[in-house]
């Protein structure tokens, strides 16, 4: 009886830890395979049958992405709109997450939904609009016009990650202070803010990372130079009758590279805040 | 001097009358943001929806009312894009479930390595949509990619399929990528839910000899309930709203075999420059996306901020 309750014990844990790695290896191969072709020269990448390995090593489609004239025109793009939006997403957002958790005034559930419902709102439904009002203000083909898109998003998701975590600091030390006379603003900004800066930060990272990522605003958005993204650079790129395999899939894995080191650093935060708070610990 | 002093008490008034609505004041900027970037262009939608709006013709329009309605609802278009959109949906949030499930039942039951496991598989998460699907199409070439020729040694197939360009493959190619990319995220969630469930329950169900099966359906599912909930219908609105994944693996194609709704409403409004219609397409696209909306506010009391503590 003990005996054969250990071997199936035993058994049970040799099933579990071979599911691991099955799905270690669907998961990860495809990322080994991006850099592993990336890093080939011409005549591997398309060598008939294809290698799994490569056997030279080459970072000539890097160079090639990097030697490209706009390049860095298209990363500074990137980077201004991604900072921007999250600058201006995490502030709002840090604002909405006081005024829902602290707050006691009437529409403060409906306020709370409405924010939930532009998280869950089809981004397809805004284009058209978003389109004609940036065009309509005279920001077309500006950083700002792409910023102000990128916050339909942006703002929603940080305030959510934001309400979860400020519902946790304790409002004691608050209490205390305002007993003590500091007015409303100074808790907020001495006391509330630096106990919630792990989740600011959080939330601000991930807001850039959306942003970084983000392709379809920008597609429609942001067709010159001056306001491309990388994403959006890298589908013109593979325009043409034939892929320039090389360039698209360096590029490609430069673009993996900040998400890939953001997320698994903050693995841990990722699931409250995107399930807006519903799920706890 | 008089007249300086009460301005001085007025403004030390004011600010504290400022401070004390703090709360209130604080939504200012998000209710800007949710009104001028949200509401305003969602009803500039709904009138749209009603015009015989054009990109070459971008401010003279004229009202036709249900039009683009009928013309849209008439047509077999839309059906299919419905049609696949539905599919689409379903099976990429079933495979994320299931393969997000037994990532997280089997990580839990591991001892050795399990942070470094749990690390490697959200890999797939970090991708940006361009990134994920240039891979892919790379992966999946019929005559260069790595998955034909891996298939083709196993034996499953004799020829390289080009996955994304067949009627019969193109979409299931595409949900295959998305349960690849989308897979983690559930596995996250489900690995903070089981951690809720109590040891006490397991060892109850081991002195009570429950076997597997009989420990996932009394124990795990109960305390995963939740959970499911509330990710099954964020996903849900997630996915159905995706738009990047299709547009850019097979383009909606071929024809409109994998056609949804999301690309049927873009390709209406800027390939074919019809943007009333096009707007309508995305009218019907929210309607399906409220109903869930209303459940999940049905489902999860999120108005009640104090409730959970």
């Amino acid at each position: 009886m003990t005996k054969s309750m250990t071997i199936s014990r035993i058994a049970g844990k040799a099933v579990c830890y071979l599911v691991v790695v099955i799905i270690f290896v669907v998961a990860v191969f495809p990322f080994f395979h991006l850099l592993s072709s990336a890093l080939r020269p011409y005549s591997e990448l398309f060598a008939r049958p294809p290698l799994l390995l490569p056997k030279t090593f080459t970072l000539e489609w890097f160079q090639k992405v990097l030697n490209y004239s706009k390049f860095f025109q298209y990363f500074r793009n990137s980077i201004i709109t991604a900072l921007g939006s999250t600058l201006l997403s995490v502030a709002i957002g840090c604002m909405a997450a006081y005024s829902i958790t602290r707050g006691g005034y009437r529409g403060k559930n409906l306020f709370s939904k409405a924010i939930l419902v532009a998280y869950m709102f089809p981004p397809i439904i805004l284009i058209i609009p978003l389109f004609q009002i940036v065009n309509g203000i005279g920001l077309a083909n500006t950083h700002f016009g792409l910023i102000l898109t990128y916050i339909t998003f942006s703002f929603p998701f940080s305030a959510w990650m934001l309400v979860s975590y400020f519902k946790t600091i304790p409002k004691d030390i608050e209490e205390a202070a305002k007993v003590d006379g500091a007015s409303n603003l100074r808790v907020f900004t001495q006391i509330i803010l630096p106990l919630a800066m792990p989740a600011v930060v959080t939330a601000a990272t991930f807001t850039f990372i959306n942003s970084w990522n983000e392709f379809l605003y920008a597609f429609v958005l942001a067709n010159s130079d001056v306001t491309k993204t990388l994403p959006v650079a890298l589908y013109s790129v593979k325009g043409g009758e034939m892929m320039e395999w090389g360039p698209v899939l360096a590029w490609s894995a430069m673009l993996v590279v900040p998400s890939l080191i953001f997320f698994l650093c903050f693995s841990k935060h990722i699931v409250s805040g995107l399930t807006a708070g519903a799920v706890k610990g | 001097m008089k007249n300086g002093q009460g301005n001085k008490i007025g403004k030390r008034g004011l600010l504290k009358y400022l401070d004390d609505h703090l709360a209130q004041l604080f939504i200012v900027p998000a209710l800007i943001c949710l009104a001028l970037l949200v509401a305003y262009p969602a009803l500039l939608t709904l009138y749209n929806s009603m015009t015989n709006l054009s990109m070459l013709t971008m401010s003279a329009n004229k009202f036709v009312g249900l039009k683009n309605y009928t013309t849209v609802l008439q047509g077999s278009e839309f059906w299919v894009s419905l049609l696949n959109s539905l599919v689409y949906t379903f099976f990429s949030i079933l495979g994320q479930f299931v393969f997000g499930f037994i990532s997280a039942l089997a990580l839990q039951r591991i001892t050795k390595g399990r942070t470094f496991f749990r690390t490697a598989f959200l890999i797939p998460w970090t991708f940006p949509s361009i990134a994920l699907t240039f891979l892919w199409t790379w992966m999946l070439d019929p005559s260069f990619g790595i998955l034909n020729f891996i298939l083709m040694k196993i034996g499953i197939i004799s020829d390289p399929i080009p996955w994304f360009s067949m009627k019969s493959t193109a979409l299931a190619s595409v949900i295959a990528m998305n349960i690849w990319f989308g897979f983690p995220f559930i596995m996250l969630s489900f690995c903070a839910g089981l951690q809720t469930i109590p040891v006490e329950y397991y060892e109850v169900g081991k002195i009570e000899g429950v076997n597997f099966f009989q420990e996932l359906r009394y124990i795990v599912f109960p305390g995963l309930k939740r959970i499911i909930g509330v990710l099954l219908i964020l996903r849900t609105i997630w996915v159905f709203n995706n738009y990047d994944f299709i547009f850019l693996t097979t383009g909606g194609g071929p024809n409109i075999s994998s056609q949804t709704v999301p690309i049927y409403a873009y390709f209406t409004a800027w390939k074919r420059m019809a943007m009333g219609r096009g707007s309508a397409i995305t009218i019907l696209l929210l309607v399906f996306v409220s109903l869930f909306i209303a459940l999940y506010f049905k489902l999860f009391k999120i108005n009640d901020q104090e409730a959970d503590e």
